[in-house]
């Protein structure tokens, strides 16, 4: 027989017999060697399994024992379960992005695209790569010269041995790109729809809080029916602040309890549109307040608090990508825009360049048309943007400022309505310059629907005892807008990168920031050198800082304030005027021996000419794989302005942090935290010169199997004034008094398309009370609405509950 | 009949808690399975689930199932005042009640017949007798003078419950296709008593109780369709005709029809995943007793849940649930749900709970009546369940 018969037979053979993979029920049961109720059973097995991996796998099936087996070996056949649409690495990543969905991950939309449809690596220049998280100006240009000077790569890996790029940066950018070309006509449509249901973090007490923010505002009402106030002279017209403060109490109270929800729905069509929406309401948050105006459809505004919706088209010739509806905006080291709502402190590190917008950011959401133009060395923005904005009200009805609410009342929300419009453009001297080298310039123009008119008096409490000093404040903005000019550059002197910016505001005011990066596999050292004017407030300002504008000032006192939701000033994200110098270095001694982070920061707080510095030092020793400690100190010393007399601070803090992967890809890790704070004795509160505070922590993650893993913590912790921050899986937990925690986390890679991630906390603080006993009728405690009824005994316990779900779909 | 009697009169219907205000609060009527599932009942593949879901009947056939549940509920309720001192400033709670109220309850025991001999080809049928509601509550404070003194006692007690005799009939014509229609007889009874005692013999002493008796009948249909192996879905409504109180409150409680529609999907993985997830509405801003408006919003509730078979284990299984509460967003909950389920010499024994916490203040609550006048307390409550049920399949 000829051979090639022999195999045509040996081909069709396997054939004929049934496929158990992809065998209907009918066809199982008229198999004689197996009874209807074992076919039923097998049938069920391939159903809910995905499928066998082999023939053997048939005796999981209930009834199938070694004779059945036997027959269904001689007689059926088991195809290949068919591959899963997305890379477990793949499915890995977005996992761990899955958890990271705030201001400060604004291109995780991008990121999770990225994913799916990575960018042509062939093609990419170090604009694109610096999109990437922790892929250094050094590392995007060692790619693209890469490129230019060896041609194209025939895989990924390729770049790993390419001058200049470091282990760190390769790792970081290997799951973006990939080689393939553009198919802009392509009509493949993938995207994904993420619903949460958020019922809290079990972060219901202390400052920062709801509740602290309605007893500020209880406490205020008190002292205004109480007479503690005096607006005898002050432009402030009592009675209406004192409606005002009960109205806002109301509104605050109305949304105690309140669920938060997420429904974001983002879609790409091949490599030439993307499209998405948001729809979601905070947790304890107060209503929409006249969300998308007079389109608000349904009740739309009562159920939701922030709206986003966008649609954008990518490589239309010269124009890269034209967004329409909201986007994000980074560029330069971020002094003349970066309009995210969190000012990321220590840190140089942002995704440059222009985003479609879909994050929770709602008082700096630019709302309008962006696009992004190359043509020959020129990489161009223009942008422009109609937006709400909320503000702080003079008594007479003017904007005094602008705020950023954590919980928004309609005394603030959509107080005017901001223009936004600029453009900016580099040329990139890459190729006549090393690679990587660009000079930029551009503007930016904010203008405002009415004038702002800042007015200590609409804050300021009169005639009491403090005296308002806010230097942060005087310099704030006045009139209808302010313009800003900038100027950039940048460039790689082998494995050394430089950048730098400097922005000038047309009142006069400039801000700068140069820095300087020198890396490879082992090392690292960062240098960064910044001044802030005091009078530069550019609110899309979000350069590197050490502090926020508005950090110790009296904005962090809502007890001096006329209206206490006037504190929310202190969230305002740009930096604090201040002149600093910084120094960060990562170094790998050995396979053992590696320090991950040591900075020290030295800088002068503009407004005060206090002069402070901050130093932190982490150390990690890895005597074997499965096994590392790692010791982190952290030395600050700060003044502050405190009433008259500025006070010093000193803090010493140690974090001794134990990690063990025993086997089974499970992680144990303990923290073990202690801190003291020395200050400077105040004249009014002498018994407070020490405070302390620590945690003890454990986390442990179980994988049962690579999708479906467990994660369960607990944290004690003391505090003597010292209150103490947490990172937990999903997000950061403010402790205070003593108390205890535990969580756990159920995370299930359903199949290759949907991940499930659900949370359940309970945190139990106490509050050490003291001077329960007091005598002085004037002096004693009482209940809410009863005055006249003391209270001799109280509780000080609070325990509070966390649970949240978020289901991800992708296609 | 004083201030306190007209309240309590109110109550006897409301009760002091919102969940009691009308039909009690939802108790483990499904198998412990779905209870472990987010709650999902109305895609509760087992005899006890094609009671509310008559689609379903078919579903943990062929041959004669049987399923029995009950469980226990534990409730917690504290609630509080805020202390202020002189200067307006909170500076912690005062403990006004601490409520404890523990309840084994029997959840419900259900038949069902599919694909034997003698049923026509594609029929299935389920009977049995489900608890969906229960009114339990218990409420207990010392009254006190702002020196501490002993006053006196309040107490109030809600105690009855709410069953329904079902039953069930399905129809498959095809196996993308079926639809199923159910009956169900409610009874049950609400008492509640309501007492205040004095220290001083010259107070006078206070003692109010109700008793109710409520009957009704609810009528169900649903319909299943299953476009692929690895998915079905369901659509389903419940119509309670009528359901009329007699004895302490008098009057006839017309509430609107509720839409459940849910799916259970088998993604095909090694741990033979099942995922389900169902939600319903319900127009309760049309709800009336005696013909009057009872002031509700519409509410829906939305849950989802996943088994994993673990290789060589039981079964394990997580949920989440959410109510939108017809009372107002305050009152809104979110439950997390786990549980497992052995097989055992061809029995099923599952076990399944959910934790479910809540905080509310009490004058959030538009038109809810307080048992104190006055009280305008704030509550922090939590829910634990646990319920175990045990099922058969016989294949004849």
């Amino acid at each position: 027989m000829p051979s090639s018969l022999l195999l045509a037979l040996l081909a069709i053979a396997p054939a004929e017999r049934l496929d158990l993979n992809t065998a209907t029920l009918e066809q199982l049961r008229a198999l004689e060697g197996i009874t209807d109720m074992q076919a039923d059973s097998l049938y069920s097995l391939v159903i809910e399994t995905g499928g066998l991996e082999n023939i053997y796998d048939a005796s999981l099936a209930q009834g199938i024992g070694p004779a059945e087996l036997g027959w269904l070996r001689a007689n059926c056949r088991v195809s290949p379960r068919p591959e899963p649409s997305m890379s477990p690495a793949v499915l890995d990543v977005m996992e761990r992005l899955a958890v990271e969905d705030g201001p400060g991950d604004a291109a995780v939309d991008e990121w999770e695209n990225l994913l799916v449809r990575p960018m042509p690596v062939n093609s990419v220049r170090h604009w694109d790569l610096r999109l990437l998280d922790r892929v250094s100006l050094i590392d995007a240009a060692a790619v693209e010269r890469r490129l230019n000077e060896l041609g194209p790569v025939s895989s990924v890996t390729s770049l790993r041995g390419s001058e200049g790029l470091s282990y760190y940066g390769y790792r970081n950018l290997r799951d973006y790109v990939a080689v393939r070309e553009l198919d802009l006509s392509s009509m493949e449509v993938f995207g994904g729809l993420r619903v949460v249901v958020d019922g809290g973090g079990g972060r219901t007490e202390g400052d920062g809080t709801l509740a602290g923010r309605l007893d500020d505002l209880r406490s205020a009402i008190v002292d205004m029916e109480s007479g503690g106030r005096d607006y005898t002279g002050s432009p402030v017209d009592s009675s209406a602040l004192y409606a005002q403060l009960q109205s806002s109490y109301d509104e605050l109270a109305s949304a105690r309890s309140v669920t938060g929800s997420v429904q974001r729905l983002r879609i790409g069509v091949g490599d030439r549109f993307r499209g998405g929406v948001r729809l979601s309401r905070g947790r304890w948050s107060t209503a929409g307040h006249d969300l998308m105006g007079d389109l608000d459809p349904g009740g739309l505004g009562d159920t939701y608090d922030v709206a986003k919706v966008f649609g954008s088209l990518h490589d239309l010739g010269p124009v890269t990508q034209v967004v329409l509806g909201n986007y994000r905006l980074a560029l330069g080291q971020g002094l003349m825009i970066d309009n995210t709502d969190e000012l990321m402190n220590r840190t140089l590190y942002r995704p440059l360049g222009l985003h479609p917008d879909l994050t929770p950011t709602r008082q700096f959401a630019l709302a309008g048309g962006a696009c992004e133009v190359r043509t020959g060395p020129v990489v161009a923005y223009g942008f422009l943007s109609s937006a709400s904005r909320d503000a702080i009200l003079n008594p007479d009805g003017t904007p005094n400022m602008l705020v950023l609410s954590s919980w928004r009342t309609t005394a603030v929300a959509d107080a005017l309505t901001e223009t936004t419009a600029g453009g900016y453009g580099y040329l990139d001297l890459g190729g006549i310059l090393p690679y990587g080298t660009a000079v930029g310039a551009g503007v930016l123009d904010v203008s405002w629907s009415e004038p702002l008119v800042p007015d200590p008096g609409a804050l300021d409490i009169p005639n009491d005892s403090e005296i308002w000093i806010c230097r942060e404040y005087s310099d704030m903005p006045e009139g209808d807008g302010l313009s800003v000019f900038s100027v950039s550059g940048q460039t790689v002197l082998g494995s050394v990168g430089i950048e730098g910016e400097a922005a000038f505001q047309d009142n006069e005011a400039s801000a700068w920031l140069a820095s300087a990066r020198w890396q490879n596999d082992w090392f690292y050292l960062l240098g960064a050198a910044r001044r802030y004017d005091i009078g530069y407030t550019n609110p899309y300002n979000r350069g590197f800082a050490e502090q926020a504008r508005f950090d110790d000032t009296i904005f962090e006192k809502p007890y001096y304030l006329n209206d206490p939701t006037m504190a929310d000033t202190q969230d305002w994200p740009t930096p604090k005027p201040e002149e600093g110098l910084y120094l960060e270095s990562r170094f790998q001694v050995s396979r053992q021996i590696i320090f991950p982070r040591v900075y020290l920061d030295v800088w002068r707080s503009i407004p005060w000419g206090f002069e402070n510095y901050r130093f932190q030092g982490e150390v990690e020793y890895r005597p074997v794989f499965p096994l590392r400690f790692r010791l982190k100190y952290k030395l600050q010393d700060k003044k502050k302005m405190q009433d008259l007399l500025s006070t010093h601070s000193v803090t010493h803090e140690v974090t001794l942090r134990t990690m063990v992967l025993p086997a089974g890809n499970d992680m144990f890790e303990v923290d073990l935290r202690a801190g003291i704070v020395e200050l400077t004795p105040n004249p009014l509160y002498t018994d407070d010169r020490l405070m302390s505070g620590g945690y003890l922590g454990a986390r442990w993650e179980h994988r049962f199997t690579p999708d479906f893993s467990m994660i369960g913590g607990t944290t004690l912790w003391t505090t003597d004034g010292m209150s103490q921050w947490e990172f937990e899986d999903t997000g950061i937990d403010f402790l205070d008094g003593n108390g205890t925690k535990f969580y756990v986390t159920l995370k299930q890679q359903i199949s290759d398309l949907i991940q499930m991630r659900l949370r359940v906390l309970r945190k139990d603080t106490f509050y050490p009370r003291t001077g329960l006993y007091r005598p002085d009728p004037e002096d004693q405690y009482y209940a809410e609405g009863d005055p006249d009824n003391p209270v001799l005994d109280f509780g000080d316990h609070a325990a509070s509950y966390g649970i949240s779900c978020q289901l991800d779909l992708r296609w | 009949m004083g201030l306190t009697g007209v309240i309590l009169a109110a109550a006897a219907l409301m009760g002091g808690l919102p969940e009691d205000m009308f039909l009690g609060t939802s108790s483990l009527a499904g198998s412990a399975r779905s209870a472990a599932m987010g709650q999902c009942s109305f895609m509760d593949a087992s005899a006890l689930g094609a009671l509310a879901n008559p689609a379903l009947a078919a579903g943990s056939g062929p041959g004669i199932s049987i399923s029995a549940s009950g469980g226990m509920i534990l409730g917690v309720e504290k609630r509080t005042r805020t202390v202020y001192d002189s200067f307006g400033s909170s500076i912690g709670e005062a403990e006004d009640a601490f409520n404890r109220d523990a309840d084994l309850y029997p959840g419900g025991l259900a038949i069902s017949v599919s694909g034997i001999e003698g049923l026509p080809e594609g029929a299935a049928f389920a009977a049995g007798w489900r608890m969906p509601a229960r009114f339990s509550y218990r409420y207990d404070r010392e009254l006190r003078t702002e020196y501490y003194a002993l006053l006196g006692e309040e107490r109030l007690t809600i105690d009855g419950s709410l069953g329904e005799f079902c039953a069930s009939a399905a129809f498959t014509p095809a196996g993308m296709f079926g639809f199923g229609l159910g009956a169900a007889w409610v009874s049950g009874t609400r008492e509640t008593r309501w007492e205040q005692n004095w220290v001083d013999e010259s107070g006078q002493d206070v003692l109010e109780t109700t008793s109710s008796d409520l009957s009704g009948m609810t009528v169900r249909g649903s319909i299943l369709l299953r476009p692929a192996p690895a998915l079905t879905a369901c659509l389903g409504a419940e119509h309670s005709m009528s359901l009329e109180w007699s004895g302490g409150v008098d009057g006839v409680l017309d509430l609107p029809p509720a839409v459940r529609a849910g799916i259970s999907w088998l993604p095909g993985n090694p741990l033979r995943t099942l995922v389900v997830a169902e939600g319903y509405y319900r127009a309760m801003s049309g709800a009336e007793f005696a013909g009057g408006d009872m002031g509700l919003t519409d509410c829906w509730g939305a849950s989802a849940g996943v088994e994993n078979r673990m290789p060589g284990g039981p079964a394990c299984r997580f949920g989440f649930r959410y109510d939108r509460s017809p009372l107002g967003r305050t009152l809104d909950s979110v439950a997390f749900t786990a549980g497992l389920g052995f097989r055992i010499e061809g029995w099923s024994l599952d076990v399944g709970g959910s934790f479910s916490p809540r905080s509310w203040e009490q004058t959030d609550v538009t038109g809810l009546p307080s048992f104190t006048p006055g009280d305008s307390l704030a509550v922090e409550e939590t829910s634990t369940s646990i319920g175990i049920s045990l099922a058969r399949t016989l294949e004849l």
